[in-house]
Formats: C-alpha cells, sequence, structure tokens
C-alpha cells in the first residue's frame, strides 16, 4: 500500500483527533466516508460493481462458467476470488509489486465468504459429480486512500448481488455424460440471494481508541487493526489481525462489540442503496468512469 | 466519404454489423482527471472498448526502468498494459492481467509512441510512468489505449509535441474480389472485435496527425498489421483510410482536451477568455 | 553482461556510408545477404544462415486436447529463444523485449496468417489434436533476427513430417515411421518476413547487419508470402526521431524479394525431402556439410568487417586463412575490382589502425572551428552595437531597434 510519509507532529494531531473523537476530515470514530456505488457497468460481465469510497476505487467483475466440482464437495458450486492491484493505483503495484497485497485480500475474502451461513455453494450445483457453476470474482483496485478492505466487500457484495446466472432449463446425464441446456433468453436467469453475504469492518486503532473507515494517513499512524466480516445478523465469520502491533484482551472484545454494531449498520445500509439502485430499473443511465 | 458510395451502400445495406459507416468511428466518450492520487489520469471510451490511463511523474528514475536505464541521461518512459481479467466479451476471462508476450510488446510499443510524443530533452534524468488499464474490449484496444494515454499525459500537464493518435482500418474479408467500388474496399475503421476476428486484416496505425487538413501526410510512428492475408496493392488505401480516422480521432479529442481545460481553470483565466 | 554502446565516430561512419549509398559489407542498399538452408537428420530441423545470422529450428509434435474456443483444430506455438549463445548480452532465461518482440512478429506471420491447415492436424474433435511446437535458437547475432528466424521456422515447418495416427472408437493408434510414412502438413501459403531499416537521411536498407540495426532510426518487417499477400507488418522507430513513410516505396521489392526467397526455401526443402524419400545416403545441405564449409559461429568481436565491393567473394575460405596468416591488416586484392580491408586485432581505429575516414574528420574538425571563429566575431559586433548604435549594420538592425527602445524606457 502506498505509504505516505508523515511527521511527528502530524501524526500526534490525527492522534489527538482520534482521542477527541473528531477526526481530522471531521468525522466522528465510527463514521465511514461518503459511498458511491454502481452496479451492473460493465455488458460484458454477468455481474459487475464498482466503489469510490474517499480516494479508494475499487472495480469488480463477476463472470461464471461451467466446471465440475471438487471431488470431496460433489454437492456445491465454486467460489474463486482474484485481485489485481493495478499498477493505477500506485507505481509501487507495477509488475509484481501489488502481488502480496493481493494475496492478502483475496485470502481474507476467502475467508469471510467460506462460512455456510455466509454463501450457500449448494444453490451453485447442477448436476451433482459432474457439473456446477463456477463464480470468479475478480477485484481490481484502481487507487487506494485507505480502507481497501471495506471496499473491496462492499464492492464484492454489490456484484455477487448484481450477478446473474443463466438458467439451466435441461440438465440431463447421457450415458455418463452431462448434457446442459442453457435457457436462450438473456433475461431469464437466476439471481444470488445475496441476503446474508458479508462484509468486511476494518477497525484501525489508533492510540487507546479504534476508527472505522480509516483514511491512508490514519492507516499510517495505527500499529494495528482488525478485520472483522459481520454477517448481516451480527455474526463474524471472520477474525483477522493486521499489522505488526498488539492488542489486550479487553480491547480486543471491546473492538468486537463496536465491530459488531458497525457491521449490521453497514450491511443493512449497502443492501438498502442496492435495492434502492434496483428499484431504478433498467434503463437508468450507467455513469461509469464518466462522473 | 464519397458521395459515389452512398447509392452502393443502399443497395447492399452498406453498413457494419453495428450500423456504422465504413468510415465512420464509433461513439467517443472522454472523461480526463478521474485519478486524484496519479498526477494524470484519462478514461476513454469508444464504443465498448474502455480504458482507464494513469501517468505518474515525472520523478526520480526507480525500479525496473532505472536499471535498464543505466547512464541513460535523458528521460526514461516507464509503460506497462494490463488487461482486467473480465474484460473480454461474454464467457471468455483471461487468465493474467499482464506479463504475457501480447502485453509485453504492446507495453513495448506504448513506449515507442509515447517516446514519439514527449519532449523528453525537457526531463534529464527523470522517469514518467504510464500505466494502462484494459477495463473492456471490443476490438481496437491497442490504438484506444493509446488515445487515452495521450490524454493522461495532457491532464498530467507533461509537454507533448503532438497528439499521439491510434486508430485500426480493417478490411472485413480481404478474399473477396467483388466489392473492390464499395466503399468496403478501402477498409472500415476503428474495427470491433468481431471485425478484427473476421477472415480480413486489421492494421493498427499510431501516427501524429498534426493540425493539417490533409490526413494522409501524418505522421506514422507505430504500423502493425495482422490478421490473415491483405494484398499489397490494397495496403496503401487501408493506410489512408487509418490515418483519416486518426485525424477524425484528433479532432474529437482535441475538443474535449479544450472543453475540459476551459470547464475546470480557474475563474479568472475563463473571463480573461471571454475578453478576448 | 551489458551490450556495447556503439561510439559517435562508429555511427558517422556508418550513416555517411549510407548516405553514399553504400553498404560497410559492399552490399547495395535493398540486397539482402546469402541464405543457406541446411537439414539435420530428424524431420523439421534446419539450420539456416543469413549472412553470419544464424538460426537453428526445430518442430516437434505431441497430442494433446484442442482449446475450448478452437475444438476442431490443431495449435501452433513458436517459441524463438535467444540467449548468451545468440550474443552475450543476451540474458538466459528471461522474457526480455527483443525475444517478446521477434516472437510476436513470427506468431503474426506465421499462426495469425493461417498458412497452416490446422484443422487437418484434429483427430477426435474437442478430444484430442495435435500440438506442434516450433523452437527457434539463435546461434549468431549478426541483425536482423527476424527474417532469419522466419526462414527457420517456414523452413522447419514445411520440412516437417508428422506421425500417421489411426483411429477407431475410444482409442488412437500413434504409428511409428517404420509402420506408416509420416506426413507432411499442408501449408497454404508460405509467408516469410523481409526486414527493413531507415537511415536518419531516408535511405532504406534491406537486411540490416547488428552494426546498421545500432544506427538506423526506423525499423520496418514485413510478412509477405509469395502472392504479393501482406500477412504482417510492424513498423517501430527505434530513436526519436522522425522519417518520411517509407512503406509504399520498398513494398514491391519485399514482395519481389520474399517471392525469391520462398522458391529458395520450397527448392531445397524439396530436394532434401525427395532424397530422404529415395533414402538415398546423401550429404548435401546437411548440418556436417554446414560446419565443414562455414564457421558454425563467429565470435562476437570489436571489429568492423569491411568489403568495399563485390559482396560473395568473401567465403573464400582459403584466402581467409591465408589473410588471416600474414597478420597485419593490408587491402587485398582479390580481382580487379574489389578490394578487403580485414581489420585484425589491435588495429581497431583509434588503437593505431589506419582510420580511412582521416580526411572526413578532418575536414568536419575544420569545419567546427572555423564555425567558432564565427561565433565570437558575432559577440565582437554585438558588443560595437551596445557601445555606439549608429555603427550598426544591417543585418542587426532589429536588435539595435529594440535596444533603443529599452534605453529610452530605462
Amino acid at each position: 500500500m502506498a505509504d505516505i510519509p508523515l511527521s511527528l507532529a502530524e501524526k500526534t494531531f490525527i492522534l489527538h483527533g482520534v482521542d477527541a473523537n473528531f477526526r481530522n476530515d471531521g468525522r466522528i470514530r465510527n463514521e465511514y466516508r461518503a459511498m458511491e456505488l454502481e452496479t451492473k457497468l460493465m455488458p460484458q460481465t454477468n455481474g459487475s460493481a464498482r466503489i469510490r469510497l474517499g480516494n479508494t476505487d475499487v472495480l469488480v467483475g463477476v463472470k461464471v462458467e461451467v466446471d465440475t466440482p471438487f471431488p470431496d464437495n460433489p454437492f456445491e458450486g465454486k467460489l474463486e476470488f482474484f485481485v489485481d492491484c493495478s499498477a493505477n493505483a500506485t507505481p509501487a503495484f507495477e509488475g509484481k509489486g501489488g502481488d502480496s497485497l493481493a494475496t492478502e485480500i483475496s485470502n481474507t475474502l476467502a475467508l469471510a465468504y467460506q462460512s455456510p451461513h455466509a454463501i450457500n455453494l449448494k444453490t451453485l450445483s447442477i448436476l451433482p459429480h459432474q457439473q456446477c457453476w463456477k463464480i470468479y470474482v475478480d477485484i481490481l483496485i484502481l487507487q487506494c486512500g485507505g480502507n481497501l478492505f471495506d471496499a473491496v466487500s462492499i464492492a464484492v457484495k454489490a456484484a455477487l448481488y448484481s450477478t446473474e446466472i443463466p438458467k439451466v432449463t435441461a440438465a440431463t446425464l447421457d450415458g455418463g455424460k452431462p448434457d446442459i441446456q442453457l435457457s436462450d433468453d438473456p433475461y431469464d436467469c437466476i439471481k444470488l440471494d445475496a441476503k446474508n453475504f458479508p462484509v468486511l469492518v476494518t477497525l484501525c486503532k489508533i492510540g487507546d481508541n479504534c476508527v472505522v473507515d480509516p483514511s491512508s494517513e490514519e492507516e499510517t499512524c495505527s500499529s494495528a487493526s482488525i478485520v472483522l466480516s459481520t454477517l448481516p445478523d451480527g455474526r463474524f465469520t471472520s477474525v483477522v489481525k493486521m499489522g505488526h502491533g498488539s492488542l489486550q484482551p479487553t480491547t480486543l472484545i471491546k473492538t468486537l462489540e463496536i465491530g459488531k454494531l458497525v457491521g449490521i449498520k453497514l450491511n443493512a445500509s449497502v443492501m438498502e442503496s442496492l435495492k434502492k439502485e434496483d428499484a431504478l430499473g433498467t434503463n437508468r443511465p450507467i455513469f461509469g468512469f464518466l462522473r | 466519404m464519397l458521395e459515389g458510395d452512398q447509392d452502393q451502400e443502399e443497395d447492399q445495406g452498406g453498413l457494419r454489423n453495428d450500423g456504422r459507416r465504413a468510415a465512420e468511428l464509433r461513439k467517443i466518450r472522454v472523461r480526463m482527471g478521474v485519478f486524484g492520487q496519479a498526477d494524470g489520469s484519462a478514461y476513454l471510451e469508444q464504443g465498448n472498448t474502455k480504458i482507464l490511463v494513469a501517468v505518474y511523474g515525472p520523478h526520480q528514475p526507480r525500479g525496473s526502468a532505472a536499471r535498464a536505464g543505466g547512464k541513460n541521461v535523458g528521460g526514461i518512459i516507464n509503460c506497462q498494459y494490463s488487461t482486467a481479467v473480465f474484460s473480454f466479451s461474454a464467457g471468455e476471462r483471461k487468465r493474467r492481467p499482464r506479463g504475457d508476450r501480447k502485453s509485453i510488446e504492446k507495453s513495448l510499443q506504448l513506449r515507442r509512441a509515447m517516446e514519439s510524443i514527449i519532449q523528453l530533452d525537457l526531463y534529464p534524468r527523470s522517469q514518467i510512468d504510464v500505466f494502462v488499464e484494459v477495463l473492456q474490449i471490443d476490438g481496437s484496444e491497442y490504438c484506444v489505449a493509446v488515445n487515452a494515454a495521450t490524454l493522461a499525459l495532457i491532464d498530467a500537464g507533461i509537454p507533448i509535441k503532438d497528439y499521439a493518435i491510434g486508430c485500426t482500418a480493417s478490411l472485413i474479408d480481404s478474399t473477396s474480389k467483388n466489392d473492390e467500388d464499395s466503399s468496403h474496399a478501402a477498409g472500415v475503421v476503428d474495427a470491433t472485435y468481431m471485425e478484427e476476428c473476421s477472415p480480413g486484416a486489421t492494421l493498427s496505425i499510431i501516427a501524429l496527425p498534426g493540425s493539417s487538413n490533409d490526413a494522409t501526410k501524418g505522421l506514422v510512428v507505430v504500423a502493425q498489421g495482422a490478421g490473415q492475408r491483405l494484398h499489397l496493392s490494397r495496403l496503401e488505401a487501408l493506410r489512408n483510410r487509418a490515418l483519416c480516422g486518426c485525424r477524425d480521432i484528433r479532432n474529437i479529442l482535441d475538443r474535449a482536451v479544450r472543453q475540459h481545460l476551459t470547464v475546470h481553470s480557474q475563474p479568472s483565466f475563463s473571463t480573461l477568455h471571454v475578453i478576448d | 553482461m551489458r551490450e556495447v554502446i556503439l561510439s559517435h565516430c562508429e555511427k558517422n561512419f556508418v550513416n555517411k556510408a549510407i548516405d553514399k549509398e553504400t553498404r560497410l559489407d559492399g552490399r547495395q542498399l535493398l540486397e539482402a545477404r546469402p541464405v543457406n538452408i541446411h537439414f539435420g537428420s530428424n524431420w523439421g530441423c534446419c539450420i539456416v544462415s543469413l549472412g553470419r545470422t544464424k538460426a537453428i529450428a526445430q518442430v516437434s509434435c505431441d497430442i494433446q486436447k484442442p482449446k475450448a474456443s478452437r475444438p476442431n483444430e490443431g495449435m501452433l506455438h513458436i517459441n524463438v529463444e535467444l540467449n548468451p549463445m545468440a550474443a552475450p548480452f543476451f540474458e538466459a532465461g528471461r522474457q526480455s523485449d527483443p525475444s517478446v518482440q521477434i516472437n510476436r512478429q513470427l506468431e503474426r506471420c506465421l499462426k495469425d496468417s493461417k498458412c497452416i491447415d490446422l484443422e487437418s492436424l484434429c483427430i477426435v474433435a474437442d478430444k484430442k489434436a495435435w500440438n506442434l511446437r516450433v523452437d527457434i535458437n539463435i546461434i549468431n547475432h549478426d541483425g536482423n533476427l527476424v527474417d532469419c528466424a522466419s526462414i527457420a521456422a517456414l523452413a522447419a515447418l514445411m520440412h516437417f513430417h508428422r506421425p500417421d495416427v489411426s483411429s477407431s472408437e475410444e482409442e488412437i493408434i500413434i504409428h511409428s515411421f517404420a509402420e506408416k510414412d509420416p506426413l507432411p502438413l499442408t501449408i497454404y501459403h508460405h509467408p516469410v518476413c523481409i526486414s527493413f531499416l531507415v537511415f536518419e537521411n531516408g535511405n532504406t536498407i534491406m537486411d540490416p547487419t547488428y552494426l546498421e540495426e545500432k544506427v538506423g532510426v526506423a525499423q520496418l518487417t514485413m510478412g509477405i508470402n509469395s502472392y504479393r499477400e501482406l500477412c504482417s507488418l510492424d513498423f517501430n522507430y527505434l530513436t526519436r526521431t522522425s522519417v518520411a513513410d517509407v512503406i509504399p516505396t520498398i513494398s514491391n521489392q519485399a514482395a519481389n524479394y520474399a517471392a525469391e526467397l520462398v522458391s529458395l526455401i520450397k527448392e531445397s526443402v524439396r530436394q532434401d525431402v525427395e532424397a530422404r524419400y529415395k533414402k538415398e545416403v546423401k550429404n548435401f545441405g546437411r548440418f556436417e556439410n554446414c560446419i565443414a564449409t562455414d564457421k558454425l559461429t563467429a565470435m562476437f568481436t570489436d571489429k568492423i568487417p569491411i568489403k568495399l565491393s563485390s559482396w560473395g567473394k568473401m567465403d573464400d575460405r582459403e584466402d581467409e586463412i591465408m589473410e588471416d596468416q600474414k597478420e597485419n591488416e593490408q587491402i587485398i586484392k582479390i580481382n580487379k575490382n574489389s578490394a578487403e580491408l580485414l581489420l585484425l586485432k589491435g588495429d581497431l581505429f583509434g588503437n593505431g589502425g589506419v582510420n580511412t575516414w582521416q580526411n572526413d574528420s578532418s575536414s568536419d574538425d575544420e569545419e567546427e572551428s572555423s564555425d567558432e571563429v564565427v561565433m565570437v566575431e558575432e559577440t565582437k559586433t554585438k558588443c560595437h552595437v551596445l557601445d555606439d548604435i549608429e555603427l550598426s549594420e544591417d543585418s542587426e538592425e532589429e536588435e539595435t531597434q529594440n535596444m533603443t527602445k529599452d534605453d529610452i524606457q530605462t
């Protein structure tokens, strides 16, 4: 991630601001920046979404493909995350420079979506042992201005929410070989049940307090942060600690309490705005990067 | 377009699959300054081909480019051409965003094109990064990338000699001989993915069209032909067609740049302009 | 090892020679070096030499599952290897910029032009197809690697024979050469790459050598078949200057030479293949042959080999050896109109060797020095002007007027 050089005085200023519950961009500790979310902006994918959270800019494309299921999970489909840190974000990502961050993000996402409470992979099965849907979630990080994990997870949730999988009209076994027919009508498709998809909430420990949605300056000040993946009902599917610092057990529990509340609210507001966008119908103008 | 072609087009449809005439470009949509963090950035849409470019620099040389540049006294341009894995049309998915031969080749040629327009003697011992991210592919993506890179350089305020403009001209079916007279015989500009895949040939040209009105006088910087077979006698016409396309694109982009600058310039600046 | 940077003297020398429409090896501007093709003991193996540039190609095949996007076609892979064997500055096992460029040019020329009937290489649709692989190694680098590699690739593909296959319902049998005669590939048309180099003064040369490639400003590679059809085109600037468009002027020459080259390749492939069909023990055009008649590799040296005229006399091995023994550089007359200047070690220009462009450079120096003198004079007159405005000369009237204005204002 692009490290921003900060002087000791600047760090102290940010620290005191967090202490006083008045951050340097005017937010309180558990307040998010304004978010811009748009779905279905890439017609050549099955589902797509783009989020702008401050200076952070993430584009997600979802493609589905028919594949054979894993032999140990014959009744389930597959879900794969691929993160690409574009050099557009910072020249440090050029070539293989962004690979370590990309793996970190994709591993965290895979962990968050691993729980059966989050996504029911059985719905992606077509013919047990033979055929299933494989969902590729490709995440392109175009700019990072802090709080990458939350932004990525919201974009992923939105993209999966908008994903349309062609309907299988007939699936038969023909002499041991699977035979699948897909619906010809492009509007005849199934949607994923995005209700329970998790979002990641990053709680960044600055001084004695935790803030949500840290800007890149605040990330530089923090020694440790916790990335929680929260379900809409407040359950966690994963808890990951990032950074080099450490946390006291009591602080951790306090942090988790805050994270739970934030996660429930964030999930609800993301779902609400997705539904609002849906209500605009198929003829809404697509802004993409032109705005 | 010649007037005589019109009849021909009407009786055989004359239009391309997407309803364009032979020398017609796709809709071009531009936005400059998409990103706040980069020194310059641009987003360019030509039809369904969508490309984002970010420019960083000039800054101190670093990374692999600096090592390769070594004792190079002049400025270094470092380009990376990368394609989003979901950028292909329905169904297909790219395995790696960059690092394959085609991407490396395109990075190389993008650097050549950028070297031809940037006034590098103004930036001794410094490096300029041009990063191209292809979001969606529908033909002519390399040419669109060059156009977008030019816009990003303008946005970054790096002095350039001229616009480097790319345009493709494609002969959709070079084997058929009977359409010598029709407008399609000279090739169609700004080819879509379907047109590039047809059993014809595609010529991609990066040119510096200058401000002259004579399109065929444009300076060709990089030319690349691909596809099946093209008889040499057709090459000249195809080249002129591509150069005409370059000039048209230049005019459109030039207008977009001027508009962008008037909208985003200081109020005092624009009032001065009005007085003028 | 870093690539040695060419000195300005060497660059000027080459540029001036091109100005006078001569080349260091005595060729015409639009003349290619001689091509030699030698075949190995296997099918689809050949060594091609283009002057001192040498490449070896080997075609191999195996059976693979065809691509999902093209289920009824075989596959063709082309791989050009640039390693320190070709020239010490190439790194082994790394995708360098020139290797990517050559690979892509060959792919466009041979693969995208669909010159090979890939459909005939399919055995069972969607299940099994032949996967052809052309591996090209550059053995010696003396410029124009693309042409040499493309000739090698085409000759190897034309020469290649694959094992016959018979397929029943479930299984396929690959017959050994002893069981069934091997089959050649079906080739629709024969594209070769022809390279040109444009110099600062706009002169274009064909088939550039390594030295010329370092000096030229733009390169053009055309993939053309014998029917004057363009299969690939690459035009790139090597430096940051610009020249006029050359494609229209040389395309005709390229097409003619391509036709010539293709017939040469066809003829040598035909001779070798026929000899093999007849099971003749034949030594013509084989590897051992090429080792006997020619140096397999020529070392990369700092010297500039110069031939003043009559290209082609150079393969006179005996002469060369004799010259070698005589140690020093000298001009040897082979026959009336030809002279060969051999520069041996320690006798390079600047190391005490004879400088053939002494006259030119000295005149340059003179010009430069005279320029300087003029400059000084001008400054003098300017000083003069500052002192006394009345004395100004006509040519500098404007300047003096400006100055008077300034003077008045201040």
